[in-house]
């Protein structure tokens, strides 16, 4: 996979999700990181060739769920791959997350297992 | 370690007796977390032995649980846990803004489980950002843990 999107608030997720990839030895050329959904739009205009996306849900300035809308209402981001990964269990939002375009999610706390299946179907 | 110290305590959260349910659900929510994503020795222990707690995380619960959950470190306890989030080693380099951020995240996933756990995953709680409020410097009620050789402690204070 060339290049991936963390989308989280948290410095501590991102990198623990970086160092998770490994553990998982799920093979990514190139992690970019955005703190919200308005700056992971950012990473997605700058760099069109982003593979997969890993998005929280519970953020300022954009949340999770507002990010996999905008994507979808990009022509040229209707495929791209979005996981999200988050404390909200709640499967009426899970429900609603996957209605609004994303493909899947991880809940935290996780394991590697855990992320290597969700990401499985997308690392050819 | 330098780390921002925040002295009043006009934030901190005063701990009521909770029901034993819920008290139950936040201790192996704690320990869930913990054993899960902390790569460092954890243990639950009895209450306090004077240590200064110095650095708090806070997650709102919003709708028909409203409430407030705490964790709070002293300096041991918040450096051990950033670093077993991390995973660092005692060698690495840890500035305290990753060691506030370590603790309002590792706040924001006991909140999340311990919502699916207390008020199932369906039930009307919305948790808020995390957050740093100032610390309690001493809590006799909470639940704590030893991590490494520091102490953390979590409380959950229900609105009334």
């Amino acid at each position: 996979m060339n290049k991936l999107l963390i989308v989280d608030d948290s410095s501590t997720m991102r990198k623990i999700i970086m160092r998770v990839l490994r553990q998982a030895e799920i093979s990514v050329d190139n992690i970019l990181e955005a703190g919200n959904g308005v700056e992971g739009m950012q990473q997605l205009l700058s760099n069109p060739d982003i593979a997969l996306v890993l998005s929280d849900v519970n953020m300022p300035e954009m949340n999770g769920l507002d990010f996999v809308k905008e994507i979808r209402k990009s022509h040229t981001k209707e495929k791209l791959p979005v996981i999200m990964v988050t404390t909200e269990s709640g499967q009426g939002l899970l429900a609603n997350a996957l209605e609004e375009g994303a493909n899947g999610y991880v809940c935290k706390p996780f394991t590697p297992e855990t992320i290597r299946s969700a990401l499985e179907p997308y690392c050819g | 370690m330098a780390m921002s110290t925040l002295s009043n305590n006009t934030d901190a959260v005063p701990e009521q007796a909770l029901p034993e349910p819920l008290l139950g659900q936040l201790r192996d929510s704690v320990q869930q977390v913990l054993s899960t994503m902390v790569d460092a020795r954890c243990d639950g222990c009895e209450g306090a032995h004077g240590e200064q707690l110095r650095i708090q995380a806070m997650v709102d619960f919003h709708g028909a649980h409203a409430g407030t959950l705490s964790l709070a470190c002293d300096d041991d306890g918040a450096a051990s846990l950033a670093r077993g989030l991390l995973m660092l080693a005692p060698e690495d380099p840890l500035a305290p803004e990753e060691i506030e951020d370590a603790i309002k995240e590792c706040a924001n996933m006991v909140a999340g489980v311990l919502k699916t756990r207390a008020f199932g995953a369906d039930g009307d709680a919305r948790l808020s950002v995390p957050r740093l409020a100032a610390a309690p410097l001493a809590n006799n009620d909470g639940l704590w843990w030893r991590v490494q050789a520091g102490a953390l402690v979590v409380g959950l204070r229900r609105a009334s």
